[in-house]
Formats: C-alpha cells, sequence, structure tokens
C-alpha cells in the first residue's frame, strides 16, 4: 500500500515520516546521488574523493532527516544547507587529503556551489513533476486519458502506435495526451503553491 | 471537410465541447489532416520540463550505489496504488479540473459543465477508501442543497444542480466565484471601510433572505464568504444549515459545530435560548470586524480561551485598531458583536438597512453605548484593571476602618485619663496622624498606578503587590516620628502583601513592626 502521504509529498518529507520504509530512501540515493557525484567530478574531484565525499553527505542526510521541519525550512535549502556543511566537515577530518586543495577551492567558488542549487532545484522540480502525474494518475484511475499520456508523453510511442494500442483514433489520443499535460502542469502549480503556503510568510 | 477548421473551433474540440456529429467530422478530417495534428499538438500547454541531461558526466561506482540504498533498509518504491486519498469523481456531464478546497466533510473541485461550457463548483461529500458514504452525511448534504436552493440572492452563492456520482456519493453544483474566499483577501490586509460596509450589506441582505426561508446559516466566517466573477461578495456553504423544522442536533450531543472565533455567545450555551437570526447577525459582525481591522475581534491561545473571551470579554474598539475606520461603521460593527441578543440588530435586514444609510452618508439608527455602559464594558475589556482598581477601593477602606478604630480605641484611654483640655489637643493629633496616614496611602500606594511618567508612577499596569512593595519603602521615613503608626501601617501593608503575593518580603516587614 502506499502510504497515505506518498501522493502529495517529496522524498525528504517521505524520508522524515517514514524513514526508508517505502523505498524513499533508495529512491532517494538514486536522485540525488549522482548530481552531487557528478557535481563534485565536474569541478575537478578524483572518483576516489568524489565517491568518499557523496557517501560521507548522504550518510549525513540520513541522519538528519528527523531534523527537517517542513513547516519550517524550505527542502531545497535545507538539503543544500546540509550537503555543503557534511562536505565541509568531511573536508576538515581528512586533512590533509590528497586532493584537499581542489576540494577546497570548490567550497570557495561561488559558481561551483551556484551549479550544486541548480542541480538540487532541478532534481526537486522533477520531484515535484513526479508526484504531480502520480497524484493524476491515481484520479483518472488508470483511464485511457492516462494511458495515452503516458504512453506517448512518457514512453515515447507515437501517436498512431498509441491509438493502435489503445483501439482509439489518433486524434482522441492527443486530445487525452492534451488533457493530461494540462491537469500535470496544474498539479505542479498547486503543488507548489501548498508548499509555500506550508512555509507561511 | 475541404478547409481546415480554425484554431479556435480545436479548442473547442479539445474540451470536447462540440456536438457528437461536429465532433465526429473535426475527428475523421485530424486523422487525415497532418496540419491541424500538427494545430492540436500545438495547443497543449508547454509539458513541464523534464531534467536536462548531462551527457559524458561521470556516475558514480554502481557498487557504491547499491552500498548506500541498503544503508536504510532496500525496500523496493510501491508501485503508484489506484486509491489515492480523493479519487477524483466521475460525475456523467461534468470534466473535474482541479481541486479547489477541503473542509471537515467534503472536497470542493473545480469543473466544467460541458455541455453547457460552463465552469462550476463541485461540493463532494468526503470519499473514504471503501467507504460507502454514511446517511447522516448525505442526509446533511441534501439538507444544505435544499437550504441553498430555497435561496436566490445576490449575497448568495446559487446552486445549479444536486446529484449522485458513479459511485453514489451525492454532489453539488455551485457557481464559481474564481475571486477566492474574504479569508484568502484579508491576508494581503484590511478591506477599505466602504468596501467592507458594502460587503457586509450585501451578505446581510442574502442572510436575511435565508432567514425568511426559515434557514440560519450557522457558519459565516471570512473563509465562506467568496468573491464571484464580477466581484461582488457572496456566502456558501451551508454545511451548518439547519432547517428550522429539521430534528434538533445532527451532530453528536454537545459538539458544537463552526469556528468559534465568529461564533456568537450564545451558541456556546445550552439553555432555552435557541440560536436565532441574531447570531448569524453577530456572526457577520465578526466578520465585518476582521474585514476592517485585520483580526477577528477575539484571538485566543486555545479554543477554550477564545470561547471564554466571546462570552465574558468586550471587543477592542475598531477605531483602535485602524484609526481610518468610520464612527459610524464601528457603530454598527460594535452592535453586531453585542454579547446580548437583545442588543443587536433585530435582524439582518435591519443590519443591513443601517448600512445602506452609512453607505448613503446618511444618519444611522445604531447609537453608541451611553457613559455608564462604556464604564461597565470598559471593565469586561480590561479584567485585570478594573479588579485592580477594586483591590485598591478595597484597600482604602480597610486602612479607614483600621485607623478609625485605632483612633477610637485610643481615644477612650486617653479620654479617661485626662482633662478635657488634653483631650481636645490628642484629638488634633489624632486627626493630624489619620491624614497623614491618608496622604501616605494616597500619595505613595496609589500613586503607583499612575502612569510611568508621573511621580512615583509605575504604569496603569501595575500590580497590587507591587504597588505594596513600592510603598512599604516610605513608611520608615515618613512616619519616622510616629512609631504607632509605622508599626500599623507595616502590618497592614506585610498582610496585604502576603495575601497578594507571599513571598519573603512581608515577612521582613512585620518582623520590623
Amino acid at each position: 500500500m502506499a502510504s497515505p502521504s506518498h501522493s502529495t509529498s517529496t522524498l525528504l518529507v517521505r524520508l522524515r515520516e517514514h524513514g526508508g520504509d517505502d523505498g524513499a530512501w533508495s529512491q532517494f540515493v538514486d536522485r540525488y546521488g549522482p548530481q552531487f557525484y557528478g557535481w563534485c567530478r565536474r569541478h575537478g574531484l578524483q572518483d576516489a574523493d568524489a565517491s568518499d565525499v557523496m557517501q560521507e553527505v548522504l550518510l549525513r542526510v540520513a541522519k538528519g532527516v528527523k531534523t527537517f521541519d517542513r513547516e519550517r525550512a524550505n527542502a531545497r535549502s535545507w538539503l543544500f544547507t546540509i550537503l555543503r556543511n557534511s562536505f565541509r566537515d568531511w573536508l576538515h577530518h581528512r586533512d590533509p587529503a590528497p586532493g584537499g586543495d581542489v576540494a577546497r577551492a570548490l567550497l570557495e567558488s561561488k559558481e561551483a556551489l551556484d551549479d550544486l542549487e541548480r542541480r538540487l532545484a532541478e532534481e526537486f522540480d522533477l520531484e515535484r513533476k513526479e508526484v504531480a502525474e502520480h497524484n493524476v494518475r491515481s484520479r483518472l484511475r488508470g483511464a485511457a486519458t492516462w494511458l495515452a499520456y503516458e504512453l506517448t508523453c512518457r514512453q515515447g510511442l507515437s501517436y498512431t502506435e498509441a491509438a493502435e494500442r489503445l483501439k482509439i483514433r489518433r486524434p482522441h489520443v492527443i486530445r487525452s495526451r492534451n488533457r493530461v499535460i494540462k491537469m500535470v502542469a496544474e498539479e505542479v502549480r498547486s503543488l507548489a503553491a501548498a508548499e509555500e503556503s506550508r512555509q507561511g510568510p | 471537410m475541404d478547409t481546415c477548421p480554425s484554431d479556435d473551433l480545436w479548442r473547442i474540440y479539445l474540451m470536447e465541447g462540440l456536438s457528437p456529429e461536429e465532433d465526429e467530422a473535426l475527428t475523421a478530417h485530424a486523422e487525415t489532416c497532418a496540419v491541424c495534428t500538427q494545430t492540436l499538438l500545438g495547443l497543449a500547454p508547454a509539458e513541464p520540463a523534464r531534467a536536462p541531461a548531462r551527457p559524458g558526466e561521470p556516475t558514480p561506482p554502481p557498487e557504491l550505489m547499491e552500498r548506500l540504498r541498503g544503508l536504510w533498509g532496500h525496500a523496493e518504491p510501491e508501485p503508484p496504488g489506484e486509491d489515492a486519498e480523493d479519487p477524483w469523481p466521475q460525475i456523467t456531464g461534468y470534466e473535474v479540473v482541479r481541486v479547489l478546497g477541503r473542509g471537515g466533510m467534503g472536497v470542493v473541485y473545480e469543473a466544467r459543465h460541458v455541455a453547457l461550457n460552463r465552469t462550476v463548483a463541485l461540493k463532494t461529500i468526503r470519499r473514504r477508501r471503501d467507504a460507502a458514504p454514511r446517511g447522516e452525511e448525505v442526509s446533511r448534504f441534501l439538507r444544505e442543497a435544499e437550504a441553498v436552493a430555497r435561496v436566490s440572492d445576490p449575497g448568495i452563492v446559487p446552486i445549479y444542480e444536486v446529484g449522485r456520482d458513479a459511485d453514489g456519493f451525492p454532489y453539488m453544483a455551485l457557481e464559481f466565484c474564481p475571486g477566492g474566499s474574504l479569508a484568502a483577501r484579508l491576508a494581503d490586509g484590511p478591506l477599505p471601510p466602504r468596501e467592507a460596509a458594502a460587503m457586509a450589506r450585501a451578505l446581510a441582505l442574502g442572510l436575511y433572505k435565508v432567514h425568511a426561508c426559515g434557514v440560519l446559516h450557522r457558519d459565516v466566517t471570512p473563509a465562506n464568504v467568496l468573491a464571484a466573477a464580477d466581484g461582488t461578495w457572496k456566502l456558501t456553504d451551508f454545511g451548518l444549515a439547519k432547517l428550522a423544522e429539521a430534528p434538533q442536533r445532527l451532530t453528536q450531543t454537545g459538539v458544537v459545530r463552526g469556528t468559534p472565533l465568529y461564533m456568537a455567545p450564545e451558541r456556546f450555551q445550552e439553555g432555552p435560548a435557541e440560536p436565532d437570526g441574531r447570531s448569524d447577525v453577530y456572526s457577520l459582525g465578526a466578520v465585518l470586524y476582521e474585514a476592517l481591522a485585520g483580526v477577528p475581534p477575539f484571538q485566543g491561545a486555545s479554543v477554550a480561551d477564545v470561547v471564554h473571551q466571546v462570552a465574558s470579554v468586550e471587543p477592542v474598539p475598531l477605531r483602535q485598531r485602524r484609526g481610518e475606520v468610520p464612527r459610524d461603521l464601528e457603530t454598527i460593527c460594535l452592535k453586531c458583536l453585542e454579547k446580548e441578543p437583545v442588543r443587536r440588530y433585530a435582524s439582518a435586514e435591519a443590519l443591513a438597512d443601517d448600512l445602506r444609510r452609512f453607505l448613503a452618508d446618511e444618519p444611522i439608527l445604531a447609537r453608541p453605548p451611553g457613559a455608564l455602559r462604556r464604564g461597565w464594558k470598559w471593565c469586561r475589556r480590561h479584567p485585570v484593571r478594573a479588579a485592580l482598581a477594586c483591590a485598591g477601593v478595597g484597600m482604602l477602606l480597610i486602612l479607614l476602618v483600621g485607623l478609625f478604630f485605632l483612633n477610637a480605641e485610643k481615644n477612650r484611654t486617653e479620654l479617661a485619663r485626662q482633662g478635657e483640655e488634653s483631650q481636645r489637643i490628642e484629638a488634633q493629633a489624632q486627626e493630624a496622624v489619620t491624614r497623614a496616614t491618608l496622604d501616605f496611602v494616597e500619595s505613595k500606594v496609589f500613586a503607583a498606578a499612575r502612569p510611568k511618567d508621573q511621580e512615583g508612577g509605575m504604569g496603569y499596569d501595575v500590580k497590587l503587590a507591587d504597588a505594596l512593595k513600592a510603598s512599604l519603602r516610605f513608611v520608615e521615613t515618613r512616619f519616622k516620628d510616629q512609631p504607632l503608626v509605622e508599626a500599623r501601617l507595616r502590618l497592614t501593608l506585610g498582610n496585604s502583601f502576603e495575601e497578594n503575593k507571599g513571598g519573603g518580603k512581608q515577612r521582613k516587614t512585620k518582623g520590623t513592626a
């Protein structure tokens, strides 16, 4: 069974409330691990260091997620802060590190930190869109309307193929697809609004 | 079809707003026309972007990923369930667009009536997994529908249709109010006074019609006041409306339904006085108050706190909260908020009339309370200060009586011992003592309640204990040559202090005595 908060919550909130039980942790690792690793490598760290620091920061998130207060903190800035701080601690504890200079420079480079923030923002947007798709899908109860979107937008089938598969006419596939795109976009907006209102002024 | 249909026609096609014949014709056309297929695809809103690929960027080693995933359980994600909390209702003829809001009992959706191409608000009963709608909820819902359907007024959100969806859950189609609720509007600050008055008047007229049908609204709150497409304010959500002739108390016994912030005091009281239209007048007054002041008349940390204030504390006058509120409008608003129903407007119509007079710059009928009532209201508004004043008067009396007996006692013994002449001298001396003591009480003890910037003043909010403490300082210096008076004063002050607060200080005081 999907947990009740599954449909409307981001990974961080699910982690905080249900631990890794509902698969949120695996999803979190799969989503944010490679982003962070890729960021380290892009800014000059070797594989060994990048792997090491990635492990460190993910551990810190796992331990620290209980302190994340969704009413107060913006999830994105919370995550950014904890990533940056655990990176700093990692650097501090393994001094003198091979490649320590690169890592230090990375922490002090505005451009690199901006890049990290941008990557986190992209992942958050993607996550929100997936939550929105999930919500729309369960509302439509897997009807043909949803399948038209699923096959064409998510699985990359052509409209003709989707029409054959669903045994409906091609313009109807497009009509359903358009409708779901609109619903998803609206759901994304209302999720964003809900997050904002939760954090208050 | 020889020529390609216009974009507008395709838009209607996408919304399924065409007749079946037209729809069929356009479908057939699009199946063969590549241009129109592109048109159709282009009419979709831009799809939210997917995460950009970063080709060539290194990825972490798979075994590291595996290890990290295992760090915290290793359950695979559940497939998305089909049974989300609130699956959207499937109602023939309507296309549900989005959730507008959720209440205790129901969910409100924005939907489109396909045939009429009209946007409506669809109100439904909250749906539970595998749960059939409960009879009580349905009957409440239907009575609500009945109540709304009986009223037609610009101040009331009209109801279009009532029915049941594919699963047997009842629904209600209401006029869609795109302007949102008054509660949301007030988050940006209070309304201009005249606009607030016009709103209250529209709502009062609507309420009057509702009352005339034998229906009380019972839940007039800013959340239930909506801005229609034309900008006018309308009352909605008759979830608590109780038809006058319906059986009593559908809710559990003793459970008060509604928001206490806007509920009339008599709504909390069990007793012969059944709430009537004047309870709604009170709630509307509370809504008007918040529209003008930005805050509800009473705020409290808990429901019990609010209930207590509603029952026994007077609201802060509007003009103290916001100086630009016209005096007449304040008078009208506070008349609605009177604790006793008989002091309020007798009907919503009377309230609407007075608001009309205010808006037309005519003299209003409501009168501000007189001086005596204002004093009484002040006491209700400032129970602590009133109690302090009472305690002060009481103290003074005790001191006077005490001094009287002290003198009488002394006079009697002295008289017995001395002649008339010395008697007279002594009596004069005693009188001087009494006067000195009174002066002292006046200038030192009660001085503490003066504003801070005046001599001896500690501010109006001073506690009795603080005043006593402050005055003790003067006892010694002032009555140095009159040890008996000093001792007596110390004792009295010490006792008062003990009764008032306790602590170590008064013991020392009495010790000196």
